[in-house]
C-alpha cells in the first residue's frame, strides 16, 4: 500500500510548468479538431457539444493562466466530474446492455466529458501530452463512427496541429532550464531556424510516409464479427405484411409496353418486384442507396426469380408463402431445402447503411444466415432471400452474417461426376425433383433456335460447369452490352429477339439468356436481381453503391455444392478481388474523379508536372549546396582558428590585417610557422597534398600539447 | 565528431501512440472502418518520420570541446563548445559531470560542467541523443574526444586549520614544522660595537674572557611535508585526497613551503608545490600506492603521513 501510496506521489508531483504558448496553442487545436470529429457524428446532446465547443478553448485558456497554481480544488472538483462522467456512462451501459456496439457512443462521450474536464488541468508538458494522446483515441473514434469524407477536415486540422505539438514539445523538452546556451555563430552549420520550418518538413515527411503505409496496406473490412450495427429509425410497417414493397420504384416494375420504365424513383430498380421486365428501359440514376461495410466485395442478393414467359420474370412463390421469422434480433435464418447442403464457408460479416429508402428486401451476399436487425417481422422466402415487415428507409442500419460456400472450379466441375455417382435413391436428395422442375422450366412456346442455340454452344462441354463458362463465352463473343439496347417488338420473345437478332443488351438480357440458355440443356438457373458491390471508398473503406449498381445476374445450381452466382453481364470484381489494396482503390477513386480530357491533354499535364518538379528539385539542390558550403568552415579556415587561440591563450590575439604567417611569426613558437604557411598556400589556391594537410594537422595537435604540458 | 549513429530508445510519446495504434489495429479488424485505416497510417507515418528524420538530425550533430587545464571535483568550471547540428538535440559528457542537457541552438559559448571526481582526464566521451523534431526516437552517438592537453580536477579542498605549529588542528593532521631558523647559532665572532646586547654569548664570553656574540642563521621559510597517501579503501580515498589538498592550500596560506609526496603512476614523487594549481595538479595525478618517505631533513614532516591514514575529514 505505501509502494502504491509513493507510486501515486511520484507520478503526481509537481513538474515543471510548461510557458510555450504555441504548444498549448498546438494542443488545443489538436483536441478540437478531434472533440468535433467525435461531435459531427451526432456523439452526445446538445448539453455535451455546447460543453465542448465553448468549454474546451476556455479550459485551456483557464489552465494557462493559471498553471502556476497548485489548484488543489480544481483538481478535486475535476476528480469528481470525472467520477460523474464515468457513473453516468456505467448506468447507460446498464441500461442499454446488449452489443459492443452500444458501448461506441456512450465511451465516445465519456472520452469527451474527461478530455474536457482534463484540459482545464494542464500545466506541464507532460500533461498536454496526455491531452494530445487523448485527442488521438478520439479521432480514432470519429473514424469509427464515420461513413463519410468529412472527417478529411477534421483530420487537415488534427494532422498537422498533432506535428505541431510534437515539434513544439521536442523544442520545449530540450531548451528547459538548465539546458545549454550558445550564441548562433557563423560557422556553427546551418541553423534550425523557428519551428515552422520542422513542423512542415515533419508533416511532409509524415504524410508522405503515412500516404505510403494506406497505400500498400490491403483495404480492410469487418474480418470479426464482434461489433454488428442495426438501427431503424421508425417503423413503418408496410402495407402487405410479407410482401415486397419497392418505394423507389412506385408502380413495381409495370411495363408501359412502350419499352419505357414505369414509375417515378430516380434510384429505383424495377427488378425489385414480384415481377422483372426485360423489355423495359431505363437505369437508376447515380443516387447513393446504400452503403456498405464488407471485408470484400460481392454480389449483395436481394431476390430472385424463377418463372420466364417468353418477355418477363416473375416469382412462382405467393407471397402467402413466406415464412416469418421469429425471435429477436439477431435473427438465426434456417437453411431452406432449395438451398442445397450447409455450406460450411467462412462468416463474412455486411453491414449496410441505407441512404435512400429502399425496398423491404434484406440485402446481403449468398448465403445469408443471421440477420441482426431491430424488428422482429422478417420473412424468408423459398429461395432463401428475405423480407422485412417494415419499410427501410435513410438512416436504417442491419448487419447480415453469410455464409460463404468454399468452393473451387474442381469442386464445381466434379459435382456432375458425384451427382452421376448417385444411387438413384440419393439423387433426389442431392438435387429434389421439383427444385429441378422449378428451375428447370420454359415456358411452352420456347423458341426451337434458342433449344438448338443452347446445343451448339454447349456441345463440347464436358459438365455444367464447363458449359456455363462455355454459354458465358460465348455471350462475351456474341453480344454486346448497352443501355440503349431497342426494346422486342410486341409478341416477340424477348430472349430470342437479344440473342439471335439485336444481340445488344444489359444485364436483364444478357442474365436471362444464361438461366435459358442452360435451362435448355436441363441445368436448374434462376435470375438474381440485387446490387453490385459497387465503389469502395478508400477512405470509408465503405462500398458506396448506387442506384445505377443495381444489377441481374444468374445462379446456377450445382448438386452437393448448392447456387453458385455467375455475372455474365460484366467484369463486376467478385471474392477474387479481395486483396486488393487501399493504393488500388485509392488510385481507382481518384481516376473516377478525374476529368475525362483526352489522353493527350493527361500526357500534357503529365509533362508539365515533371518538368516543374524537376525545376523545383534542381533549385532546391542548389540552394541547398550554397547553404551547406556558407555553413561550413574550410579546412584552411579551421586550422587557422586553432593558431588563432593559441596566440589568444597566451594573451596575443591575431591583428585584423595580419596574415597568418605573419602572426605565427609573432608568436614566436617555431613548430607554428611551417603550418601557418601550409595553410596560407591551401587558402589561397596553392593545393596542397592530403599528406600536407595530415601533417599540418598534427603539428599543430602537438604545438597545443606542448603549450598545455 | 565520427561517431557510429546507433538507435536509441522510443520515448513515451512514441510508445504511447503506437499502443494507441496497436489497439486501433484490432478496433479496425472489428469494424473494417476506413477512416480508422487513415488515421493508422497518418500515425504510421508519424512514427517513421519521428525515426527517420531524427536519425537525419543526428547525423549532422557536432560537438567540439575547449576544456580548461584545471578543474576541481565538484565544483562547476566552464568548459567552451563549438556545436553544429540541424536539429535541437541533448549532450551528456559524464567525465565531465554533465549528464543529459539540451542543447537548443547550435552555435558557440561557454557552458558550466561540474567534474565529480578528481583525476586526470585526457579524453572524454561525448554522447549526444537526438529525437529531433517530432521527439518520438532517440538516436544517440557516442564519440571519445582526445582533449588537446589533459584536464587535471583536483580534490575539493577541505577547510582545515593549519594544525602547525601547535601540532593539533581540525582536521587532527600530527604535522611538524622544521626548528625555526632564528634559534639557530651558526658561529659566534667577537663583539663589534653596534652588536645587540641580546646576542652577547655570555657562556662563551666567560669561558674566553672575550666578550662575543652570536653569529644566527638568517631567518628561513618553514617547510611542511604533506604526505598525502591514498592507499585505503576506495571509498576513503577521495576524502584523504581533499585533506590533503586543504592542508596544502592552509600551508600554502601561510606563507609555508609546502612539500607534497604523492604515489602517481610512475612511481613516488616527492616535489615542492607552490601555488594551489600545482597542488591541484599533483593530487589529480596521485593514485593509491606505496607512501612514500618525506625528505630526511624534514623530519618532522614524517608525521604527515598520518594525515593520508585514518584520516576522519
Amino acid at each position: 500500500m505505501r509502494r502504491i501510496l509513493a507510486w501515486v506521489r511520484h507520478a503526481n508531483r509537481r513538474r515543471e510548468t510548461e510557458d510555450s504558448v504555441a504548444l498549448r496553442v498546438a494542443v488545443g487545436v489538436a483536441v478540437m479538431a478531434s472533440a468535433t470529429a467525435v461531435l459531427r457524428e451526432g456523439v452526445g446532446g446538445s448539453l455535451l457539444v455546447a460543453a465542448v465547443v465553448v468549454g474546451l478553448p476556455l479550459a485551456f485558456v483557464y489552465s494557462a493562466v493559471t498553471r502556476h497554481r497548485s489548484g488543489l480544488v480544481l483538481k478535486a472538483l475535476l476528480a469528481v466530474g470525472v467520477v460523474v462522467a464515468f457513473v453516468a456512462f456505467v448506468s447507460r451501459l446498464l441500461g442499454d446492455a446488449g452489443s459492443i456496439g452500444a458501448v461506441q457512443a456512450p465511451l465516445a462521450q465519456l472520452f469527451l466529458w474527461v478530455q474536457l474536464l482534463h484540459a482545464f488541468d494542464v500545466p506541464a508538458r507532460r500533461d498536454l501530452l496526455f491531452s494530445l494522446a487523448s485527442s488521438f483515441v478520439l479521432v480514432a473514434m470519429a473514424a469509427v463512427f464515420s461513413t463519410s469524407l468529412g472527417l478529411g477536415l477534421h483530420l487537415a486540422v488534427w494532422f498537422p496541429a498533432t506535428v505541431a505539438a510534437l515539434v513544439l514539445a521536442y523544442q520545449s523538452r530540450i531548451g528547459r532550464r538548465g539546458c545549454i546556451e550558445l550564441t548562433p555563430a557563423a560557422r556553427s552549420g546551418h541553423a534550425p531556424g523557428p519551428a515552422r520550418r520542422p513542423v512542415l518538413v515533419a508533416c511532409a515527411v509524415s504524410l508522405a510516409a503515412g500516404t505510403a503505409v494506406f497505400v500498400a496496406l490491403p483495404q480492410v473490412g469487418a474480418h470479426r464479427g464482434m461489433s454488428f450495427p442495426s438501427r431503424l429509425p421508425e417503423r413503418l410497417p408496410i402495407p402487405d405484411i410479407g410482401g415486397l414493397s419497392n418505394p423507389g420504384f412506385d408502380d413495381g416494375g409495370v411495363s408501359t409496353g412502350d419499352g419505357a420504365a414505369a414509375g417515378s424513383g430516380r434510384f429505383g430498380y424495377f427488378g425489385f418486384s414480384r415481377s422483372l421486365d426485360t423489355s423495359l428501359r431505363g437505369r437508376p440514376d447515380d443516387t447513393l442507396v446504400m452503403r456498405v461495410r464488407a471485408s470484400h466485395p460481392d454480389f449483395w442478393r436481394g431476390q430472385t426469380f424463377d418463372t420466364w414467359d417468353g418477355r418477363t420474370w416473375t416469382q412462382s412463390e405467393p407471397e402467402s408463402a413466406a415464412r416469418r421469422l421469429h425471435g429477436s434480433s439477431p435473427l438465426d435464418v434456417p437453411l431452406r431445402r432449395e438451398d442445397g447442403p450447409a455450406s460450411l464457408g467462412d462468416e463474412f460479416v455486411q453491414t449496410f447503411m441505407l441512404e435512400e429508402s429502399t425496398p423491404n428486401l434484406i440485402f446481403g451476399a449468398y448465403d445469408i444466415r443471421r440477420v441482426h436487425i431491430p424488428d422482429d417481422t422478417l420473412f424468408q422466402m423459398s429461395d432463401g432471400t428475405l423480407r422485412t415487415g417494415v419499410a427501410l428507409g435513410h438512416g436504417a442500419v442491419y448487419t447480415v452474417v453469410s455464409s460463404r460456400p468454399a468452393v473451387s472450379e474442381a469442386s464445381l466441375r466434379e459435382a456432375d461426376a458425384w451427382f452421376a455417382s448417385l444411387a438413384s435413391r440419393d439423387r433426389a436428395g442431392a438435387l429434389p425433383p421439383d427444385l429441378r422442375e422449378r428451375y428447370t422450366a420454359l415456358p411452352a412456346g420456347f423458341p426451337s433456335s434458342l433449344r438448338a442455340l443452347s446445343d451448339q454452344i454447349t456441345a463440347g462441354a464436358p459438365t455444367t460447369y464447363d458449359a456455363v463458362l462455355a454459354i458465358e463465352a460465348w455471350l462475351a463473343a456474341n453480344t454486346n452490352y448497352s443501355l440503349d439496347a431497342p426494346a422486342p417488338a410486341p409478341g416477340v420473345d424477348a430472349a430470342e429477339a437479344f440473342l439471335l437478332h439485336d444481340r445488344v443488351g444489359f444485364c436483364e438480357q444478357i442474365g436471362t439468356a444464361l438461366v435459358l440458355l442452360l435451362r435448355a440443356q436441363g441445368v436448374p438457373a434462376r435470375l438474381v436481381a440485387g446490387y453490385a458491390p459497387g465503389e469502395r471508398n478508400p477512405f470509408t473503406g465503405l462500398f458506396e453503391v448506387r442506384g445505377s449498381d443495381a444489377h441481374a445476374w444468374a445462379e446456377v445450381y450445382f448438386p452437393g455444392v448448392g447456387w453458385q452466382g455467375f455475372d455474365p453481364t460484366a467484369d463486376v470484381p467478385l471474392a477474387a478481388d479481395a486483396g486488393s489494396s487501399s493504393g488500388a482503390a485509392l488510385w481507382a477513386w481518384i481516376v473516377q474523379r478525374l476529368p475525362h480530357w483526352p489522353g493527350a491533354v493527361w500526357a500534357g499535364v503529365a509533362v508539365a508536372v515533371a518538368v516543374a518538379g524537376g525545376i523545383a528539385l534542381s533549385v532546391w539542390w542548389r540552394r541547398r549546396r550554397r547553404r551547406s558550403s556558407e555553413a561550413q568552415p574550410s579546412w584552411a579556415r579551421r586550422q587557422a582558428e586553432v593558431i588563432e587561440a593559441f596566440g589568444a591563450r597566451s594573451g596575443r590575439p591575431r591583428a585584423p590585417a595580419e596574415t597568418l604567417a605573419g602572426y605565427a611569426h609573432r608568436l614566436g613558437v617555431r613548430s607554428l610557422q611551417d603550418p601557418a604557411a601550409t595553410i596560407e598556400r591551401e587558402a589561397f589556391g596553392g593545393g596542397i597534398t592530403g599528406a600536407e594537410r595530415r601533417a599540418t594537422e598534427n603539428a599543430l595537435a602537438a604545438a597545443s600539447r606542448d603549450e598545455q604540458s | 565528431m565520427n561517431a557510429t549513429i546507433r538507435p536509441g530508445a522510443p520515448t513515451g510519446v512514441a510508445c504511447g501512440f503506437a499502443g494507441i495504434g496497436a489497439c486501433l489495429v484490432l478496433v479496425l479488424a472489428n469494424t473494417g472502418a476506413g477512416w480508422l485505416l487513415v488515421v493508422l497510417a497518418l500515425t504510421a507515418g508519424l512514427l517513421v518520420a519521428g525515426f527517420t528524420l531524427a536519425w537525419r538530425a543526428a547525423r549532422t550533430i557536432d560537438v567540439a570541446l575547449r576544456v580548461p587545464g584545471d578543474a576541481v571535483a565538484g565544483r562547476p568550471v566552464v568548459v567552451g563548445a563549438d556545436v553544429s547540428a540541424a536539429a535541437p538535440f541533448e549532450l551528456s559528457v559524464p567525465e565531465l559531470g554533465l549528464s543529459w542537457t539540451g542543447v537548443p541552438a547550435p552555435g558557440r559559448g561557454d557552458f558550466e560542467v561540474m567534474p565529480l571526481r578528481r583525476g586526470v582526464v585526457r579524453s572524454c566521451t561525448i554522447e549526444v541523443r537526438c529525437a529531433a523534431p517530432l521527439g518520438l526516437w532517440w538516436w544517440r552517438r557516442r564519440s571519445r574526444l582526445q582533449l588537446t592537453a589533459p584536464l587535471h580536477v583536483a580534490p575539493l579542498p577541505v577547510d582545515v586549520r593549519a594544525p602547525w605549529p601547535d601540532g593539533g588542528g581540525a582536521a587532527q593532521a600530527t604535522l611538524a614544522t622544521g626548528a625555526r631558523g632564528d634559534e639557530l647559532v651558526r658561529a659566534v665572532r667577537d663583539y663589534v660595537p653596534g652588536d645587540p646586547p641580546k646576542l652577547v654569548h655570555w657562556h662563551a664570553s666567560a669561558r674566553t674572557g672575550t666578550l662575543v656574540v652570536r653569529e644566527l642563521e638568517s631567518p628561513t621559510t618553514p617547510a611542511v611535508c604533506v604526505v598525502c597517501d591514498l592507499d585505503g579503501p576506495p571509498g576513503r580515498v577521495e576524502a584523504v585526497a581533499s585533506v590533503a589538498a586543504g592542508l596544502a592550500a592552509a600551508a600554502l596560506a601561510e606563507g609555508t613551503e609546502v612539500v607534497l609526496a604523492t604515489t602517481e603512476m610512475e612511481g613516488p614523487v616527492l616535489a615542492p608545490v607552490a601555488t594551489r594549481i600545482e597542488v591541484g595538479r599533483r593530487l589529480a595525478r596521485a593514485v593509491p600506492g606505496p607512501p612514500v618517505a618525506p625528505p630526511a631533513g624534514m623530519r618532522t614532516a614524517h608525521a604527515a603521513a598520518f594525515v593520508a591514514t585514518g584520516l576522519t575529514p
